[in-house]
């Protein structure tokens, strides 16, 4: 598992008035003078070109501090960062003495947090809502979007509800289109603010050339849904934001994860959305995420996949009869029946996934999605079968 | 203290409100609930009276169920109303795009002689039960005023293969039309395909036009229902489905079986038949009352008690067929299965509302007469000239196609105003068909406990959904059926 | 021969159209005069000719329940006619999304 944030060993620079916040990296030599000025150089070696905003070293290279003019700005970072490369770009705090690391080019999978507050309060949330102001975080996401590079073919937003503040997502929205427009984009909302038809309205007038918005329904039974979510009248707004969003052509996904609660309906939920919402682009299963809330809820939560195979196979069958588009996601390949195969994504990031020492021995492990990390050290299926 | 609410939290305090639905006796123990989109539920008897009187406790595990197909709702919610709203919206959309089926009888020459069929002359002079180019042309007129942006051309007969000019004729008339017109346009030729060759083959591939022809099963039962000179119907069958499949591809050409009293005790064999011979599907269909039939009192010989038992003898063999991994599919139950469990309609003229005569179809027959459907100029074949809307060289299309003929049917039938199909849990999958009732009972409504019609499909409704309830394998396999894939 | 049979229903209960949409549904097997006597509707029912006196019993139980299932099916007309309106309303106003 790669670590995207944390303290470092030192950030030494020059003018500490000086703000360093979001720089990209660059591993490149050549680069105009007046581009380094912007830029952050990661060192490898004993050639250093000069003029860059900042050095970043990893511990390995800690002896090439003494090649760097002394009026430099560079950072220590320990081997943990050896994946930063070309193109990412990165945080960093001086005051606080740490980096996080905000987007990798080289990472298919990368998503940007909006905001982490939301109007939902999910029993499973594997990113905990809080409720204070985190305006600067936009602030932030408007500097960052012109620093991603222009060929980055997906990229997504999450939160929180990234719709929260309606007017800044609308604009961090369209700023996206303007700088990446041949970027696919990728939305994690709850959808409830897609009811207000103005708002679904203003949205698809940004005309996003390929987006998806992935909205979450976790029952067809209202009161189960807004039990799972922690929200009165959550469902009906849902729906009608769906509705909303398809009367106006945006493409949406709707995504359900797989726990004791919303297994008891997973084939009523199907059938539901085959009846009802047969016009979504996507329908993801996903499994559980044994991060944020879901260890605090693992009694109501947590049932092992291999007690729900056949529910969800005949779910998946439902859907698969009415012609829709499925993905069963965050399953390990052992834990579901063979007729899944032609839906099973190996969807983990490349961040989160990992495998259990059961898995050593197993012969399809890269066919196999694995593990979120979280699932590994905080609990897992007792019923792996390495192939 | 826990930061999470309880589920009883979020549970509804106050009574449900209810949403139109219909409701029929399934059999001695059930009810089937229907909505406005044709979702239905089974519920034990004791329960309807309790739905309705809201005494159901809100605990009661029916409540999600009810909420989720829209029987129900609590006050304010408003999603279960837009989607109500949409898939009404969506079955009737079809209506909107009015008719896309035209009927070209090209002539009534056949090389056999069935004895249930009425139209058909043996004669062999050309002219007298031909279509003429001057007719063909106007009749084309009238298919482009029709606003659908999809349009199909059936060929009929007689066997359409006898007067191929004409087909060509109106084919290449069509296409050099549709270059301005730029319909989505398809043509069919329904055609026994005895008298196929390769220069009919070759026309047919270089327009793309699909095959329709008959089977009624192994070949002594095909050869006795369709007497022509050699007996070699089946063979002449056989050879043509091979020659057209190679020709035009495997699913350009289809079937059609007709049902008669010798078909009966065969389903079995007459499935096998068409499992012999490469088809995915196959339609059982009733002996319909046009024709020599109703004259010739065949109709008569057998009750629709004996039917429903061979289609549900038939059925049930698919079905399992179906269970074995091999995908075969039960035409009519499918059609039917569409509309219980999909938004969409096929559109099928037997199960329309408005009645499907004149919107989903319309024919032109060989000497000028426009009927509003198939089974109409079968009638008026028969001396019944009820459902002829007028001729196509004396009338207008809005003349023929605002006629009272056709109006009066459509609005007397509509099964929301008709009696009993008013309050019919079934209304939602049935379907007007005047032109039936009218043939048989001289009334466009009919009495419907004594029509056979509402007899037939009724049973077939409860059967599907007694099949569904019983078995959920076999709940999916008709999902399939329903969405065709 | 013909087997006939009577039926009383408290007009309290009871609508005269729901008693008529039963008595049509039966049509095929027995026919049904309805009257009234100011409290009760009195339907005297009587077989179809040829009619069989199983089927004819039969066919009378099947109107008892029809009376019932259209009386409910009054109440739950009556009750959902203001929301069907405003459904058929939602459908056939100018939203543009059909469902395929």
């Amino acid at each position: 598992m790669l670590k995207l944030g944390g303290k470092i060993i030192r950030i030494h620079a020059v003018d500490v008035h000086r703000d360093l916040t979001l720089l990209k990296v660059s591993t490149s030599r050549n680069l105009p003078e007046v581009l380094r000025r912007e830029i952050a150089y990661l060192v490898s070696d004993q050639e250093i070109p000069r003029g860059f905003a900042h050095y970043l070293l990893l511990e390995k290279h800690k002896h090439l501090v003494e090649v760097l003019l002394s009026d430099s700005d560079y950072s220590l970072l320990p081997d943990d960062y050896s994946y930063i490369d070309d193109g990412d770009i990165i945080r960093l705090s001086a005051d606080r003495q740490s980096i996080s690391v905000l987007f990798r080019a080289s990472s298919p999978h990368n998503s940007i947090l909006v905001t982490e507050q939301c109007n939902h309060y999910c029993l499973m949330c594997s990113q905990p809502p809080k409720a204070a102001d985190d305006s600067w975080i936009l602030d932030e996401i408007e500097s960052l979007i012109p620093l991603i590079p222009k060929d980055t073919r997906e990229l997504g937003f999450t939160g929180g509800e990234p719709t929260t503040n309606r007017e800044r997502f609308l604009k961090i929205i369209s700023l996206t289109k303007s700088y990446l427009p041949r970027t696919a984009i990728h939305i994690l909302s709850n959808g409830r603010s897609f009811k207000d038809p103005a708002f679904a309205e203003k949205y698809a007038r940004i005309e996003l050339h390929d987006a998806m918005i992935g909205i979450p329904v976790y029952s067809d039974d209202p009161t189960l849904h807004d039990y799972i979510v922690q929200a009165q009248g959550a469902f009906d707004e849902t729906i009608q934001g769906i509705l909303n969003l398809k009367r106006l052509g945006q493409k949406v996904e709707i995504r359900v994860v797989i726990h004791k609660l919303s297994v008891q309906r997973l084939p009523e939920l199907c059938e539901f959305i085959a009846r009802n919402l047969l016009f979504v682009d996507h329908v993801a299963l996903m499994g559980l995420e044994m991060m944020g809330f879901t260890r605090a809820n693992l009694d109501e939560l947590w049932i092992d996949p291999v007690e729900y195979k056949d529910t969800l196979s005949k779910s998946v069958s439902i859907l698969a009869r009415y012609g829709m588009n499925i993905s069963v996601y965050n399953h390990q390949l052992c834990l579901v029946n063979r007729d899944i195969q032609p839906y099973y994504r190996k969807s983990i990031s490349d961040w989160k996934n990992e495998y259990a020492p059961e898995c050593l021995s197993c012969t399809k492990q890269s066919e196999c999605g694995g593990f979120f990390a979280s699932g590994v050290k905080f609990g897992y299926s007792k019923h792996l079968t390495p192939f | 203290m826990s930061k999470f609410q309880k589920l009883e939290f979020y549970a509804q305090q106050r009574p449900y409100e209810l949403l139109p639905f219909k409701f029929d006796r399934l059999n001695d123990n059930e009810y089937v609930i229907t909505n406005m989109a044709g979702e239905f539920h089974v519920i034990p008897v004791p329960m309807l009276e309790s739905i309705i009187s809201k005494t159901l406790p809100l605990t009661s595990e029916l409540i999600p169920t009810l909420r989720s197909k829209q029987f129900i709702r609590f006050t304010n919610e408003q999603a279960p109303l837009q989607l109500l709203a949409l898939k009404i919206r969506t079955r009737l959309s079809r209506l909107a795009e009015f008719t896309n089926l035209h009927i070209f009888v090209v002539t009534l020459r056949c090389d056999h002689s069935c004895p249930y069929c009425q139209v058909s002359r043996q004669s062999e002079s050309k002219g007298e039960f031909d279509m003429t180019t001057e007719m063909a042309d106007k009749s084309l007129d009238f298919v482009f005023m029709s606003p659908n942006p999809a349009i199909k051309i059936e060929f009929q007969g007689g066997e359409p293969l006898l007067n191929f000019e004409m087909v060509r004729y109106v084919v290449l008339k069509a296409k050099k039309r549709n270059v301005k017109e730029g319909r989505d346009l398809q043509f069919v030729i329904a055609t026994t395909l005895s008298l196929l060759n390769d220069d009919v083959l070759d026309f047919c591939k270089q327009h793309n036009i699909v095959l329709s022809s008959s089977l009624d099963g192994p070949m002594d039962l095909h050869n006795a229902n369709r007497p022509r000179p050699g007996r070699d119907s089946h063979q002449r069958f056989e050879e043509g489905l091979k020659k057209a499949r190679a020709a035009l591809g495997y699913d350009q050409v289809s079937a059609l079986m007709t049902t008669t009293d010798k078909s009966l005790p065969r389903a079995r064999d007459i499935i096998d038949e068409y499992l012999r011979l490469g088809f995915d599907g196959i339609f059982l269909r009733t002996l319909s009352p046009y024709g020599f039939a109703i004259k010739t009192k065949k109709f008569m010989s057998y009750d629709t008690e004996r039917w429903l038992e061979f289609y549900k003898e038939g059925l049930e063999y698919i079905i399992d067929l179906n269970k074995s991994g091999i995908r075969f599919v039960e035409q009519y139950s499918s059609l039917v299965l569409t509309k219980m469990l999909t938004s969409e309609d096929p559109g099928f003229v037997d199960l329309m509302n408005p009645a499907g005569a004149g919107i989903a179809a319309i024919v032109f027959n060989y000497d000028g007469s426009v009927y509003a459907s198939d089974e109409s100029r079968m009638l008026a074949e028969m001396g019944d000239q009820t459902f002829r809307l007028g001729n196509i060289l004396e009338h207008s299309y809005e003349e023929i196609i605002l006629s009272d003929q056709l109006l009066d049917a459509l609005e007397n039938s509509f099964t929301l105003s008709a009696p009993m199909c008013s309050d019919c849990a079934f209304e939602p999958y049935c379907g007007a068909e005047p032109v039936y009732h009218h043939a048989i009972y001289k009334d466009v409504v009919a009495r419907k406990p004594e029509s056979s019609f509402c007899k037939r499909n009724m049973a077939i409704f409860k059967h599907l959904i007694e099949l569904m309830e019983s078995d959920e394998q076999i709940k999916r396999i008709f999902m399939g059926w329903a969405n065709r894939c | 021969m013909d087997f006939s049979h009577k039926l009383l229903f408290d007009e309290r209960l009871y609508d005269a159209q729901v008693l008529q949409k039963a008595a049509y549904r039966s049509i095929n097997v027995l026919t049904v005069d309805i009257t009234s006597d100011g409290k009760q509707f009195v339907c005297a029912l009587s077989s179809n000719i040829g009619m069989d006196e199983q089927s004819f019993l039969s066919a009378v139980q099947e109107f008892k329940k029809d009376a019932l299932d259209y009386q409910l099916r009054h109440r739950l007309a009556v009750e959902t006619q203001p929301i069907k309106n405003l459904i058929l309303g939602l459908a056939f106003s100018k939203t543009g999304l059909i469902s395929e």
